[in-house]
């Protein structure tokens, strides 16, 4: 469970630049819930879940990882660190190794796990993130960009995170390769019922794969609830910046047509699904 | 994360800001010469009072100022110890057990040291602090023209020196980035011995450079997509031109080389 608590934090204190990055920001993320992280750039996202994973530590206020205060010492983070994967954004720019196996076996080894039960580890990861054991032994640098991404989530997943992190997985893939990653990170859910936050601006990336939204904006908290909830009120997120998903706007705009139809909706198969249900009621009259 | 206070440039209006990028190369440079001619303290006066009248009137808080001190602090001891202990004269003191004297002229040596290294950071601060790069490198490419018979690629020297200068705060977070990332999957970068720690430098430098690379090829295809092709025939879109301001930078040069001339004449303290 995360439970942050009154997290405030300011870059560049006390100089003409200061920015109040977060404010006062208080909400709790229970064992094994799938969050979807919104708010349009500089909202206060990415320094979020860096304070969540430990690497920042808030100006003011706690952060509590299944009860152990994460702000407050350096052993603690130190012991949390693998239970807390965090995928960076663009995270292929963070490969080194000369060889993708070396690079997967960086975080394991680093928290200490034995070499015995590496190897098993690198092979797991690299499957669930869908690519083949021949890359192994090539140079990370010689792949596509969509293998280097996989390859570096894999490099988080392979420290088997109870709590996994995404920022912005999918910037910069083409629909396939996006699909192809949100699939895998649904799938790790589902299977190892880990705690997931996707963090994210696209709104079709979240309705296609999240339960709840943290929506941000300005380094507070704007809504924090279920996916119809957040969507429902779409003139409120339209003016912090953000939309709704196109589907919820076709269902909204053919509600104001007169159309009899639910406008929460924000999946393709919903929508599909309410469109026929009042087709085929038309023709029953 | 970095702390780069030497070569940052603070924005604003001030006389000194208004000053021709060559007007003020030229006068650093010959206020450079003059800190080094410099041999009493009254002609350290005269300086402390110019340099003063520059600082107050860059409008740039005092604090920068000092804070670019601090990071040549250590090099301004030592230089100030070995001068202090190595220069020969009267000896006025002896330090016990180790036998290393202290003369009166190693006391003065010491103090101009201490004087010339800061009075030659905040000049050069006040430069930097008040010319944005861009306008710094082309008073310098202008500068250097005369050379460029002698075969010196003045333009091209200039264009790397701004593309350099731009790409530093990039790299700065670039780091920082990959430091957090790094960290992210168990790095660690604070304990260990000095060899453990240069090693750890390894997954922050291999990206880091990798990095560099595909930015310098970006940059190099944008730049040609947008027709660079070097110094030749090549106009600028500001005009580097000379105003009132710079008439006050002169004159206040000529003062203040003729009073350190007068003070290494006439003073004898």
């Amino acid at each position: 469970m995360i439970e942050v608590k009154n997290v405030s934090y300011v870059y560049s204190a006390g100089t003409p630049f200061e920015v109040k990055a977060l404010d006062d920001v208080s909400f709790t993320i229970g064992e094994g819930e799938f969050i979807g992280l919104i708010g349009h750039t500089g909202s206060g996202k990415s320094t979020l879940v860096n304070i969540i994973s430990g690497i920042v530590k808030p100006t003011s206020g706690q952060v509590l990882i299944d009860n152990i205060d994460i702000t407050n010492q350096k052993s603690v983070t130190r012991a949390l660190k693998g239970k807390i994967g965090l995928v960076f954004q663009y995270p292929e720019y963070q490969l080194f190794e000369e060889t993708v196996y070396k690079d997967i076996a960086f975080g394991p080894k680093n928290i200490g796990v034995p070499d015995s039960e590496i190897d098993d580890r690198v092979k797991e990861a690299l499957k669930t993130v869908g690519l083949s054991e021949d890359i192994l032994n090539k140079s990370p640098f010689e792949l596509s960009g969509g293998q280097k991404r996989r390859v570096a989530i894999a490099g988080i997943l392979s420290m088997k995170p109870k709590i996994l992190i995404l920022d912005e997985p999918t910037a910069g893939l083409d629909p396939g390769g996006r699909d192809e990653i949100l699939g895998r990170i649904k799938e790790l859910h589902s299977d190892y019922s880990i705690t997931v936050i996707l963090v994210s601006h696209s709104m079709e990336d979240v309705a296609k794969i999240c339960e709840k939204v943290i929506v941000m904006s300005q380094g507070k908290i704007l809504k924090y609830s279920y996916l119809d909830e957040v969507f429902k009120d779409s003139e409120e997120l339209r003016e912090n910046g953000l939309s709704v998903p196109e589907i919820t706007t076709i269902m909204q705009k053919l509600k104001s047509l007169g159309l009899d139809v639910r406008d929460d909706i924000f999946r393709i198969e919903d929508a599909k699904e309410e469109i026929l249900k009042i087709l085929k009621g038309g023709e029953d009259q | 994360m970095m702390d780069i206070t030497i070569g940052q440039f603070f924005p604003g209006d001030s006389i000194i800001h208004r000053m021709d990028p060559r007007t003020k190369i030229l006068f650093t440079m010959l206020y450079m010469i003059v800190i080094f001619l410099v041999n009493n303290f009254a002609g350290f006066a005269v300086i402390f009072l110019f340099i003063l009248a520059v600082i107050v009137s860059s409008r740039v808080p005092v604090k920068y100022y000092f804070k670019g001190l601090k990071t040549i602090l250590i090099l301004m001891l030592f230089t100030a110890l070995f001068n202090l202990f190595l220069t020969p004269g009267n000896t006025i003191y002896t330090l016990p057990y180790l036998g290393w004297t202290i003369s009166d002229s190693g006391i003065r040596f010491a103090a101009f040291m201490l004087f010339r290294l800061t009075f030659l950071l905040i000049g050069t601060s006040a430069l930097t602090f008040t010319t944005s790069p861009v306008v710094l490198t082309d008073g310098l490419e202008y500068l250097m023209r005369p050379f460029s018979k002698i075969g010196v690629p003045a333009h091209e020297i200039a264009m790397m020196m701004t593309i350099a200068l731009r790409f530093i705060p990039t790299f700065a977070e670039e780091t920082d980035r990959i430091k957090k990332a790094q960290s992210a999957r168990g790095a660690d970068f604070e304990s260990g011995s000095i060899l453990k720690r240069a090693k750890a430098m390894v997954p922050i430098l291999v990206p880091l450079f990798v990095g560099a690379f595909r930015r310098a090829d970006d940059l190099a295809i944008a730049m040609e997509a947008r027709c660079y092709r070097g110094g030749e025939g090549r106009t600028s879109l500001k005009q580097l031109s000379f105003s009132y301001a710079d008439i006050y930078g002169l004159a206040s040069a000529a003062i203040i080389l003729t009073a350190v001339i007068i003070c290494n004449i006439y003073s004898h303290f």
